[in-house]
């Protein structure tokens, strides 16, 4: 797989630009960016799985939705996601689906997170294809 | 003075004018030291956002900038402007999604003289009293559903009444503390939920 993420100058928030050889691995990017930023470059557990599935009406959508999951896991049920197990996001004419595997764990106190991210956002957000690779830029708002 | 394309005219000092031009609807004003021009200003898009912000329909007298101006959304950060009520567009993006980000002043009796070799250990004390921090929770027992949308329609009246306030902080608070009409039917279960542990705390508190 070839993915990455580099964040990018952003007076106020948290920007970066993704990129992958496909959709799965740009949305991986995506979450090892959002990991990154709210935990830095802390190990944590993944002793613990959960299964995700949404769907949405456009890819970026879907990008800004499974991101925004990632963040209200954390928030409100107190699980952190470490990685992905497995990731397939299925595009057509009408509509975009995600069907992922995510490892993570339990936050416990001793995992001590950098951001708080309020919200991962649309600014900016579009998926490009070019020659078989994917890219976006994504915004955090902290 | 000009910064790249935009012109800034002197209307006083700490205050420049951006002059209407094509489709902007309104000029407009940044209030700002010629310093911070200088040093803050030269190579940020922040003026720009100014300019785009003048072009929203409805919007009256002017596209203003506070000092704290620095590249935005589609607003510069620090950037205020109010549109017609009848005919002018509502700009949620317009203060990003920090809308209530709000500031606190207290007053004490405390004399500087007498603590300023001990700020550090002040800040520390008000750190542990106020919670805050990423993850920040529990400030105050957990709510149910129902009282959390007291919460939201009372708002500091809820506080006062629930022994969290005092009267005088009424007074100081912005439209007394409560938001006439509020409703609490229109916000999501998911809204609720991402809230209800962080009443009572300062949030991660990055924006202090």
């Amino acid at each position: 797989m070839t993915k990455s993420y580099k964040f990018v100058d952003h007076t106020a928030d948290i920007a970066a630009e993704l990129t992958g050889s496909s959709l799965d691995e740009l949305f991986v990017a995506g979450a090892e960016a959002w990991f990154v930023s709210i935990a830095g470059e802390i190990k944590i557990e993944d002793d613990d799985m959960l299964e995700l599935e949404l769907t949405a009406g456009s890819k970026e959508e879907l990008l800004v939705t499974f991101l925004n999951e990632l963040n209200y896991l954390l928030i409100t049920k107190k699980w952190l996601y470490s990685s992905i197990q497995s990731i397939k996001i299925f595009d057509d004419s009408e509509g975009c689906e995600l069907s992922a595997e995510l490892k993570g764990t339990k936050l416990k106190d001793y995992h001590q997170l950098k951001h708080e991210i309020k919200s991962v956002t649309y600014h900016q957000v579009e998926i490009i294809e070019k020659n078989g690779d994917y890219s976006t830029l994504i915004v955090f708002d902290i | 003075m000009n910064v790249g394309e935009i012109e800034l005219i002197k209307v006083r000092d700490n205050l420049w004018e951006i002059p209407a031009t094509g489709k902007m609807k309104v000029p407009g004003r940044v209030y700002i030291s010629r310093d911070m021009i200088e040093k803050g200003l030269k190579d940020d898009e922040a003026l720009k956002q100014v300019v785009n912000v003048a072009h929203l329909p409805g919007i009256e007298k002017y596209s203003l900038a506070m000092p704290d101006i620095h590249w935005g959304y589609g607003f510069p950060i620090g950037g205020v402007a109010a549109t017609n009520l009848d005919e002018g567009v509502i700009s949620p993006g317009g203060v990003g999604y920090d809308i209530n980000c709000g500031v606190r002043l207290a007053t004490t009796n405390i004399e500087y003289e007498r603590v300023k070799n001990r700020i550090d250990d002040l800040v520390s004390k008000l750190f542990q009293a106020v919670p805050t921090g990423v993850g920040a929770s529990g400030a105050i027992k957990k709510l149910s559903t129902n009282d959390l949308k007291k919460v939201l329609t009372k708002g500091s009246v809820w506080a006062l009444e629930n022994d969290l306030g005092s009267s005088s902080d009424i007074d100081f608070t912005e439209e007394s503390g409560t938001l006439k009409n509020a409703d609490t039917e229109v916000v999501s279960k998911r809204a609720f939920e991402r809230g209800a542990d962080q009443v009572g705390t300062l949030g991660s508190g990055n924006h202090f």
